[in-house]
């Protein structure tokens, strides 16, 4: 009799589990538990339950907890029981690492041919091991439907049923519209079950289709945002200054070092003021030197060589020889110098970056800070994110127009013409400047996707003489 | 005997004992289930949370908590951690109430989840609470007593959510109230409807008044009352606000007050340069800096336009002087002697603050009701500036710079020359619109001074959103292949 009791006890705990505590996920980690990994993997197994209790669709288990519930003894078992129990997915995953970069491969069997995932295998990577975790996420919420499938579980009577979705699912008590169309009252929610009322007359097993009560825009939104954050904080600046505040430095580094070595050496001295930033590169942006100590070169020299050599060199003292127009087109190539000490400073950090594989000071926010750049310095925000390209071709269009406003200044109709098109250039810089990607490889590396964005394969239904061939792609 | 098998005869056990040692009372059980770390540092804040939402609930006296070693010990040895397991075994348990939670780590501080379970009527199983929120701070850098403040802080948050959230159900018999509470009031009677085995609803059937557990009207057998915790839930955020204060604020003193009082001509004369510089920048708050930079720096670019074209310069050039030039003028004495201090209060509490959420040794001027009292006065948003509250003070900055501007755009007498006499001859003021910007000013001002003295200070160790954040998206969403337009707003 003694003997018995754990036998009872263990068939009343499995049948309690099998009728009120769902599982419809099993995750398996089949990583292999290094020291190096064992931490991640099992921060990563908790991002995969996490990742279905967000969705709020399937209710995940992990592999251990089913065992231990189940009594399964080896793992070649664990199909069989996952039929028994109505689970619907099995998922495998795997973390491992190979030279500075984390891989985490996902294996989705589905056990259901109601649930929307397909049989595939995943493999996501990132060199910030914070950011794996986050990814497997992502790749499960986008797997999800907008859809939320519910079981009808028992009959009451001809309108009232018990349906295996509850609060778990976000279910609430209230009347919603079925994907046929139909009215579905749910009456009393219970954790993972409830009781509705329906028109027409379904059959145990029946499935109904509600719309799901989850974001999954919002939720993807934040995990991109999350593993911004990583980057953001991984590849800061500041391991560059070892302790000093990278954002104090920049600014010293814009406002103070970087003008005074520009008027030292011109183009060349962007180079050295980045050193301030604590890069200890010794190779610059040559290009960038070459633009920048042209530009100077150009500024100062443009209004001398327009009035041939016989006009003053400097921008305050108006001789006879300077003409009205020549007179304003000095004194704005000079008051821009500075602004083009800074574009030349900008290039070169930017190179630096991308180098040196950092981030930018601010980048948390890095949009309002690329506008905010930009709305200062032409170009500016378009570098900050890492697009010399492109702050470049700004710097350029709106240093020229202005020089045609300066230069074009007595006449009304052309300053004002020359003005609308810098307004508008600027307008949309400012815009571009807000929405562009930022195009350090480092970065976009651990922002990116899956690395199979297109599945071929082929498998079969369980144990059933059916077998299927497919072809996919991610998005 | 397998795993499975051992640990389900221990939990029998201990569902026997736990149930059978708790049946004497009828308060609800509560048990303060596991709070889940991964890393060291999220298992110790995890550990210092649940030590004191115990801690706090004993205090508070209305719940029954079970031994919260006892009870994590047959967690831990549970056959499965899921939460619908845990649910399981709590209701096994006969608990009321079960507590669940994680802390996890983030790039710049920790993200800490705690939610609860109802077990028994109105809940059966449902979640009824779910506390999230982030701290900024790394734990492992704060020293025990500082961690434990946060820890403390942190859990009485979610014990205030918890006591606010939660209800349980009185039986009524013999028209009186029975359980372990002595309750007095009006309340809403329900009848329980059993409409499948175990889904049971709560019916309204009208109000009834109770006086020391009885009922003056005849009310059903069997019919319940919901009692809710909202005045201790009140009491637990009033409690920890003043410990908080008492804790982090140094003792005030009278002379600080007269200090700042006598401090405040210098400070708004030298704020164009002070706050910038020593205030923003040194102490690295660019969102102050880029809020001064949009908010102040305009009004400071209208006192030196007031000064550069005062009176007496345009007498020089025997021009007019127009009721505008004269207001700026005045304008311009005004943010020189008083306008600039609403900033440079900004710049300096809110540093004063930053230290003091995070329990940074003890912050002096803060905290002070004189000074708070001063501040108000003074007006242009300076008590919330005080008080950490930036939106309000900003509201107040300019609704109180506009006000003052009208006031002396009318109080103003134009100066017109005389070319025949070459002599200014002055005109008058705008006598009505005058009074009525002194009477709209006065208005802001009493506002103003009651919203100061009634806000409290910004100084949860919690990030809560609560600026407004109007941000336009476009964006082509490659998960749904949707082009739009999207504007949100948190707050």
């Amino acid at each position: 009799m003694v003997c018995m009791l754990p036998v009872c006890v263990m068939l009343w705990i499995q049948a309690v589990y099998a009728d009120d505590m769902p599982v419809d996920v099993i995750i398996i980690n089949t990583s292999i538990q290094t020291p190096m990994i064992k931490a991640l993997s099992s921060i990563t197994e908790k991002a995969v339950k996490d990742a279905f209790v967000e969705c709020r669709q399937l209710v995940p288990s992990e592999a251990e907890s089913f065992f231990n519930i189940t009594g399964i003894q080896s793992p070649d078992d664990i199909i069989g029981k996952a039929h028994l129990y109505g689970v619907s997915l099995l998922v495998y995953m795997r973390v491992f690492l190979v030279g500075p970069v984390y891989y985490c491969e996902l294996s989705f069997k589905p056990m259901d041919s109601t649930i929307t995932f397909k049989e595939e295998t995943v493999t996501v990577q990132a060199t910030i091991a914070q950011n794996i975790p986050l990814k497997v996420k992502r790749e499960i919420i986008k797997r999800h439907q907008d859809i939320l499938q519910c079981r009808i579980k028992t009959k009451v009577d001809t309108r009232t049923y018990i349906i295996d979705t509850g609060q778990w699912h976000g279910l609430t008590e209230k009347t919603y519209t079925l994907a046929n169309g139909k009215q579905c009252a749910v009456k009393v929610v219970r954790r993972y079950t409830a009781l509705v009322q329906l028109d027409g007359d379904y059959i145990v097993g029946d499935m109904l289709a509600i719309k799901s009560t989850v974001s999954r825009k919002n939720l993807l939104e934040a995990i991109t945002a999350k593993i911004h954050e990583n980057v953001s904080y991984e590849r800061s600046g500041k391991e560059l200054l070892k302790g000093d505040s990278d954002s104090k430095r920049a600014m010293e580094a814009c406002c103070v070092v970087n003008p005074f070595g520009n008027i030292l050496l011109p183009g060349y001295g962007a180079f050295l003021a980045t050193h301030y930033m604590g890069f200890t590169h010794t190779e610059p942006e040559w290009w960038g030197v070459y633009a920048g100590a042209g530009a100077v070169i150009l500024q100062i020299g443009l209004v001398p060589v327009l009035g041939k050599g016989e006009v003053n060199l400097f921008p305050w003292i108006k001789d006879n020889d300077k003409t009205d127009a020549q007179h304003h087109l000095h004194v704005y190539l000079w008051a821009t110098l500075p602004v083009t000490y800074t574009v030349a400073f900008f290039n070169q950090l930017a190179y630096a970056y991308e180098k040196q594989r950092y981030l930018p000071p601010f980048f948390a926010d890095k949009d309002i800070t690329a506008l905010l750049i930009s709305a200062i310095v032409p170009g500016g925000g378009l570098f900050y994110k890492g697009n010399r390209l492109w702050g470049y071709t700004y710097w350029l269009s709106e240093f020229s127009l202005g020089g045609l406003i300066a230069y074009n200044w007595q006449y009304k109709s052309r300053r004002i013409l020359w003005a609308g098109l810098v307004s508008g250039i600027k307008l949309v810089e400012l815009f571009h400047a807000w929405v562009a990607t930022p195009v350090y490889a480092g970065y976009s590396y651990e922002l990116s996707h899956n690395t199979t964005p297109i599945n071929v394969g082929v498998g079969g239904f369980g144990t059933e003489l059916c077998f299927y061939a497919y072809f996919s792609k991610n998005y | 005997m397998n795993i499975c098998a051992k640990h389900t005869i221990v939990t029998i056990i201990v569902m026997y004992i736990v149930s059978f040692s708790f049946s004497v009372y009828a308060k609800p059980k509560a048990g303060f289930g596991i709070i889940r770390g991964y890393s060291s540092d999220e298992n110790y804040l995890a550990t210092l949370i649940r030590g004191h939402c115990v801690n706090i609930s004993t205090s508070l006296g209305i719940f029954d908590i079970i031994n919260p070693d006892n009870l994590l010990q047959q967690l831990q040895r549970l056959p499965c951690d899921e939460e619908q397991c845990i649910l399981q075994f709590a209701k096994q348990a006969d608990l009321q109430i079960i507590v669940l939670g994680t802390v996890e780590r983030s790039a710049w501080g920790y993200t800490i989840t705690i939610n609860a379970y109802g077990l028994d009527m109105p809940y059966y199983g449902k979640q009824f609470c779910s506390y999230s929120t982030t701290v900024a701070v790394n734990i492992l850098d704060k020293a025990d007593r500082e961690a434990s403040y946060i820890a403390e802080e942190i859990a009485s948050q979610f014990m205030a959510k918890l006591c606010e959230q939660y209800s349980v159900p009185l039986t009524i018999k013999n028209n009186t109230i029975t359980g372990d509470y002595t309750i007095s009031g009006r309340y809403t009677c329900y009848t329980v409807q059993t409409m499948y085995q175990g889904y049971t609803v709560l019916i309204p059937a009208g109000t009834i008044e109770v006086y020391k557990n009885t009922i003056a009207d005849s009310v059903p057998d069997g019919c319940v009352i919901l009692i809710d915790f909202k005045k201790e839930a009140e009491n637990i955020k009033q409690f920890y606000y003043g410990r908080k204060q008492e804790i982090v604020f140094k003792k005030p003193q009278a002379e600080d007050s007269c200090i700042l009082m006598a401090f405040t001509v210098p400070a708004s004369a030298t704020m164009p340069v002070v706050v910038p510089l020593f205030g923003y920048y040194a102490n690295e708050d660019y969102s102050g800096l880029l809020l001064w930079a949009g908010n102040v720096v305009p009004y400071i670019g209208l006192e030196l336009w007031g000064f550069v074209n005062r009176p007496a310069e345009l007498k020089k050039q025997y021009e007019d002087i127009s009721r505008n030039q004269m207001a700026l003028y005045y304008f311009a004495w005004y943010m020189l002697l008083v306008g600039g201090m609403p900033s440079f209060v900004d710049a300096f509490s809110h540093q004063y603050l930053q230290q003091a959420r995070y329990y940074e040794g003890q912050v002096p001027t803060m905290g002070s009701k004189t000074t708070e009292v001063y501040l108000a006065l003074l007006g242009s948003g300076s008590g919330m500036f005080y008080k950490g509250n930036r939106l309000w003070g900003y509201v107040y900055f300019h609704l109180t710079n506009m006000c003052v501007y009208g006031l002396l755009y009318n109080y103003a007498k134009p100066l017109h020359r005389d070319e025949t006499s070459n002599r200014y001859i002055r005109g008058s003021s705008h006598s009505k619109p005058m009074y009525v910007f002194a009477g709209l000013l006065s208005l802001i001002k009493i506002v103003e001074i009651v919203h100061t003295i009634s806000v409290p200070y910004a100084l949860s160790v919690t990030s809560e959103i609560t600026s407004v954040d109007v941000s336009p998206d476009f964006q082509i969403n490659a998960y749904e292949k949707v082009i739009g337009i999207s504007c949100a707003m948190h707050f």
